[in-house]
């Protein structure tokens, strides 16, 4: 952080936040489930990071904790992975389109985000042979994950953005 | 050389994407690939996570205490109820205990080697769950340096919760039944000579089928292991929600509601064979 309380990032502090994202996301967040679903943040941290900063803090880190969830909690290594890489390396190179400076956008992206997350992660289950019911994950999972994802992604982008780019989006929108 | 330097991102990206799916597959071939180097940054990683889960289970507690103290003196009572009718009931078994021990002896007599004597049994903390949604897999604190192996079984108070799929120094990874794409053997417990198969259905519940076309089931049946296969005998897995005949596979297929509530386990027992 700088004198003007603008955020300053480097790959140390993202790795940081990734780090205790991912220890919060498996135990404390546990708590803080919705008909058994919970928010999937580093979902939201890749989506972020990626489209916010010049740097490349989403892919990377993406990759790194891809890995370690699917280490820790997938059947198969490197679905998470490829997924988080992906949508990150996608996110990275169209956010000089997209206007960043009102709220419909974080709204969009996580929209976006989620549903190529869990539409890639049951098509390369899929592949590998796992009988995972499509429908059951739709409807007990994916739509439950959706409305909580972009909620707290909207939170997250009302406290960040401001400090991040310095001027507030209320004042031109 | 001026190819690579113009094209580096593309380079990059692409060999990343095959680096990716060559691990996917590696992963597929081999079940429990999880190199070394991984698992021991497994372990640093759970030490973080285990106070927080410790801390996190406590605040629970005593949140939820406050807030349904109602009910809490609600069951209080309604479980000092159930105290008196099971102690009626130890009674009736204690009567049975003596028969068994009569039958215990006659083993002892004539050196029969009961097949249970081979399992051993620790409790385990969950210390993490799979925060994606996706499946119902979760991380214990106990692993190698505890004595317990790939594929030892993991139940709870309520009945049969899963496996232990990877195991490292200080801890282990265990996929529910529900998730599980292997089978348990399974029997009535109403009738124990009807056994068959289940697994899980992807679906949050387990499918599966009895061996016998014209066993005689019912709704509502509980069913518990049999003991072929991995899993020790007599472990609960569920009541049977449905039954189908089908004529053309001569089987008797039925689905089965777990006992466990997958989403809310802290406390394991880990049931290994020594």
């Amino acid at each position: 952080m700088n004198n003007d309380g603008e955020i300053i990032m480097n790959y140390f502090t993202v790795f940081l936040i990734f780090f205790v994202n991912f220890i919060f996301q498996t135990t404390v967040f546990q708590y803080f489930e919705i008909f058994g679903v919970i928010p999937n943040t580093t979902l939201l941290l890749v989506l972020f990071f990626s489209f916010l900063f010049k740097e490349k803090f989403g892919i990377v880190y993406g990759v790194i904790f891809g890995i370690l969830q699917d280490v820790f909690f997938g059947e198969i290594v490197g679905i998470a992975a490829f997924i988080y890489f992906t949508i990150g390396l996608l996110t990275y190179e169209m956010k000089s389109y997209v206007y960043k400076d009102t709220l419909f956008t974080p709204v969009i992206i996580t929209l976006i985000g989620g549903t190529y997350y869990h539409l890639m992660y049951w098509l390369l289950m899929r592949l590998f042979a796992s009988n995972i019911n499509f429908l059951y994950i739709l409807k007990n999972v994916y739509v439950i994950e959706i409305f909580y994802d972009i909620f707290i992604a909207l939170v997250i982008y009302k406290l960040l953005f401001k400090r991040i780019f310095d001027y507030d989006y209320r004042r031109y929108g | 050389m001026r190819w690579i330097t113009r094209h580096k991102k593309l380079i990059i990206v692409t060999s990343v994407v095959i680096l990716l799916v060559m691990v996917m597959s590696i992963s597929y071939l081999y079940d429990y690939s999880t190199t070394t180097p991984v698992k021991k940054v497994g372990n640093i990683i759970s030490l973080f996570q285990e106070p927080f889960v410790k801390a996190g289970n406590g605040l629970n507690k005593g949140i939820n205490g406050i807030i349904n103290f109602r009910t809490i003196v609600m069951e209080n009572e309604a479980l000092k109820q159930e105290i008196s009718e099971l102690e009626q009931e130890i009674i009736n078994l204690q009567l049975k205990q003596d028969k068994l021990e009569e039958l215990t002896r006659l083993e002892d007599i004539l050196n029969y080697v009961p097949i249970d004597s081979h399992y051993g049994h620790l409790t385990a903390d969950v210390i993490s769950k799979d925060g994606s949604n996706w499946f119902n897999t979760f991380t214990i604190n106990i692993g190698n340096n505890d004595g317990i192996k790939e594929g030892s079984i993991v139940i709870n108070g309520d009945g049969l919760v899963g496996r232990i799929y990877e195991v490292s120094d200080n801890w282990a990874k265990v996929v529910a039944i529900i998730d599980d794409n292997n089978s348990v053997s399974f029997k009535i417990l109403r009738d124990t000579k009807y056994i068959g198969i289940v697994s899980g259905n992807g679906s949050g519940s387990l499918e599966g089928y009895l061996l016998d076309p014209e066993a005689d089931v019912l709704v509502g049946d509980e069913i518990i292991t049999s003991g072929l296969g991995m899993f020790p005998e007599g472990i609960p897995i569920g009541t049977i929600k449905e039954v189908v005949k089908d004529e053309n596979k001569l089987l008797k297929t039925i689905s089965v509601n777990p006992h466990v509530y997958f989403k809310n386990i802290n406390k394991v027992l880990v049931i290994y064979y020594e």
